[in-house]
């Protein structure tokens, strides 16, 4: 008997494999693309190595891994084709609230390294631009970089901090340049617009701008991630292969969600929004995602985040009764303000339909709901940060400042 | 890398001035205890401010100086050898009358130069690691990487005029006579948003705000709450540095702390932290060394504590100091500030030897050279 399992966020792409033979079970485990480490154990009876081997792969499932052969990922490669689909759960990025404290590591699957102009181009990693306090060299090192021939092979782009010593700087400029040379990126798949830690500024300072000139530009795109909502647009929301859209914001604006609730995106399967406060320019009401809820949207749609929300208890309550709990897998409610009353609705949630997992990470659970949650037969996330301020008073969400 | 040593006698006796209760004292005591030598005396400060003639009757060959900080008797005492009120009204924790503590620990430190003993860290230098702006301009001189800094002004409406005129900015602004975090604040604005991040809280006292050292590091965020910070902090004396964003590890933000002992870097630790200050006594934590050196590489790592060592070398009459390096998103290191007091890193081993015991060791072997 044998599970391969994997696990991929902003830090890390890594594999899990077990095997078991008789009375010992063999673990396999590593960075996808290494051969890993391996270890085995050995038990009085082959009922003992099973037991044990079933207790493993619950703990690793509850930690968010998933089936390799599911995710389409094996464990010495991030996808299966170069210029395939990228694996669904590659699509993720900030699994728990710390990460958004770092700077991503990983995206889609693959190591990011922040360009260094000094440095032959490769294309087996993904480039990160970014601005330094004493210089801004975004835009010079991206065109450098667009002329080498790893740009004609690369899969993906991330654009960190770009403002330098001008936080009003928006992307416009950055995403300009991307457009005109989309000729020197024909494998392009994904693309981040704002790799941008709280401490180079807050996400509500963030000045984002259209991104759609960037859907129109590149055909082969499968995954659209940017983070801030100040300025955040979508103004032509169409994209034929578009796979993967995930907008973080501490406030979204609500024109962003009509965007989305107005978007040509006919194969979305994965689909990611940080609603955050209206302290930081959330505008809308749970009205106005009753598109996206109603199920008439997004047909292949398998993965919903509805994260970071102020509201996320009435979401909740909302969310159990939505048809499209019977074709999505994931349905992720967390980082946002999410109580035991939010979770009473979820203990309601529809069985035997498709949903195999609820990610509800970052939330003022008691013990006890915890308890519930868990016993459902489902993989469930009900962790919390290990410093979760659990004040009776004030209740925040995960991104707020 | 110690001045003048040859008074030193082969077996010399080491002195402390100190605060006999802290633990800094005891430790120190109880390690050169450990290493077969005398227990070092140590004249407590509160002693030393009552009565100057305090160190005529310390009878030792090399004195070690120690923090006179963490006993309120002193702060007291200090802030009124300073020119400040002979009581002054502190509230516990509270961030005040820097400029005249300042001028009191001066004072001590210039009546212990008197004597004339030679001391492990020399006293001029003790007196300038305590002056941030001094240090600044030491460090450029000697073309130590810092980030740009400027003496902030004293007042509240300098400093906004200031912002408004650059549009927007990001600072670290720390007083210049200040120790750890306290009255450390990190601030950054646009011409739409103001945030203040500080260790810090106002309280009142009999109607009028105070500020207090605070365990939690808060946001604020209104220009009213920054403006009363800051209209309490500026007059003490600011140095204002661009707040550089410090490299990030799984867990936080992450400088280091290098301990250089006698012109190399010992020991050292990364301080890893959720907010803009990453001092240990504010609930952050110790980072992992083998994640950064993963992440940065063994050259730069390495770059990170020869320029420790440079900063250090800038105070050739100081066996010792710590030094706090802050590595920017291309790994190149900076440093931070310089501390004089920086080697309270307890249950830390180099080689062996806690921080403490390679100090005390550092001290005999520079006396009797091999």
């Amino acid at each position: 008997m044998k599970r391969e399992l994997v696990y991929m966020d902003a830090k890390s792409s890594k594999f899990w494999n077990i095997e078991l033979a008789d009375n010992t079970h063999t673990v396999t485990y590593g960075r996808i693309g290494t051969e890993g480490q391996t270890l085995t154990k050995t038990f009085p009876d082959p009922a003992a190595a099973q037991k044990d081997m079933e207790k493993l792969i619950r703990e690793k499932l509850g930690k968010g891994y998933v089936d390799a052969a599911a995710a389409g990922v094996g464990p010495m490669k991030a996808s299966a084709d170069p210029d395939g689909p990228i694996p669904l759960i590659a699509f993720s990025s900030i699994n728990r609230r710390d990460d958004i404290s770092q700077n991503a590591g990983t995206f889609i699957g693959k190591r990011v390294v922040d360009y260094d102009p000094e440095k032959p181009a490769r294309a087996d990693v993904v480039y990160r631009f970014r601005s330094d306090w004493d210089n801004n060299e975004v835009i010079p090192n991206l065109e450098q970089f667009l002329g080498t021939d790893a740009a004609a092979e690369t899969a993906a782009l991330i654009i960190g901090a770009w403002h330098g010593d001008d936080p009003e700087l928006t992307p416009e400029g950055i995403i300009e340049v991307l457009v005109k040379s989309r000729d020197r990126l024909p494998m392009l798949a994904a693309i981040y617009i704002g790799d941008i830690t709280s401490e180079e500024n807050e996400m509500s300072w963030i000045k984002q701008c259209d991104l759609s000139p960037l859907l129109k530009a590149f055909p082969k795109l499968q995954l659209l991630r940017s983070r801030g909502g100040d300025g955040l647009k979508l103004a032509s929301p169409e994209h034929v292969n578009l796979r993967g859209l995930a907008l973080e914001t501490g406030g979204m604006d609500v024109s962003v969600i009509r965007s989305v609730c107005t978007s040509n995106f006919p194969n979305l399967e994965y689909l990611e929004l940080w609603l955050g406060t209206d302290e930081y320019g959330a505008n809308h009401s749970i009205a106005d995602l009753q598109p996206i809820l109603s199920g008439r949207l997004f047909p292949r749609l398998k993965y919903l985040g509805l994260r970071n929300c102020q509201f996320a208890d009435e979401l909740a309550g909302v969310v159990v009764n939505s048809p499209l709990l019977s074709r999505i897998e994931t349905l992720d409610l967390s980082l946002g303000v999410l109580t035991d009353e939010g979770a009473r609705s979820l203990l309601m949630l529809p069985l035997n339909t498709t949903l195999k997992k609820l990610n509800l990470h970052y939330n003022y659970f008691t013990a006890d709901m915890v308890r519930q949650l868990k016993a459902l037969p489902l993989t469930v996330d009900a962790s919390k940060p290990s410093n979760m301020d659990e004040g009776d008073e004030w209740r925040f969400v995960a991104v707020g400042e | 890398m110690n001045g003048d040593l040859s008074p030193w006698a082969s077996n010399p006796r080491l002195g402390l001035i100190g605060n006999p209760a802290n633990r800094r004292v005891r430790d120190f005591q109880d390690t050169v205890e450990r290493l077969g030598r005398p227990r070092p005396a140590c004249v407590a400060y509160e002693e030393l401010l009552r009565d100057p003639e305090a160190l005529t009757r310390l009878d030792v060959d090399v004195l070690r100086i120690d923090s006179p900080g963490e006993d309120e008797r002193v702060a007291t005492a200090l802030i009124a050898l300073g020119g400040g009120p002979p009581r002054a009204p502190l509230e516990l924790g509270e961030i005040g009358f820097l400029k005249e503590y300042h001028q009191g620990f001066c004072r001590v430190i210039e009546r212990i130069e008197q004597r004339g003993i030679p001391c492990v860290n020399s006293p001029r230098d003790i007196t300038i690691m305590f002056d941030k702006w001094a240090c600044h301009q030491r460090f450029v001189e000697h073309a130590v990487a810092r980030p740009p800094a400027e003496l902030a002004p004293e007042d509240f409406p300098s400093l906004l005029d200031r912002m408004r005129a650059h549009g927007s900015g990001r600072l670290f602004l720390k007083p210049l006579h200040g120790s750890s975090a306290s009255g450390v604040c990190a601030l950054r604005w646009t011409p739409h948003h103001q945030q203040l991040i500080a260790p810090l809280r106002v309280q009142s006292r009999g109607g009028e705000p105070v500020l207090v050292n605070s365990l939690d590091v808060r946001t604020y965020s209104t220009l009213t709450d920054i403006e009363l910070i800051l209209g309490l902090l500026l007059p003490q004396g600011m140095i204002a540095e661009q707040w550089i964003p410090k490299l990030a590890l799984p867990g936080g933000a992450v400088d280091l702390r290098v301990l250089v002992i006698a012109g190399e870097a010992r020991h050292w630790v990364i301080r890893q932290s959720r907010h803009p200050m990453t001092n240990l006594h504010l609930g952050n934590q110790r980072g992992d060394a083998a994640v950064l050196q993963e992440l940065i590489g063994f050259h730069k790592l390495d770059a990170a504590f020869k320029l420790a060592e440079k900063a250090a070398a800038c105070f050739p009459d100081s066996l010792y100091a710590g030094v706090d390096i802050l590595i920017d998103s291309r790994h190149r290191p900076l440093v931070g500030e310089i501390n004089a007091f920086g080697d309270l890193l307890p249950r830390l081993t180099h080689r062996g030897e806690t921080a403490y015991a390679a100090i005390a060791k550092a001290c005999y072997v520079q006396s009797c050279p091999v």
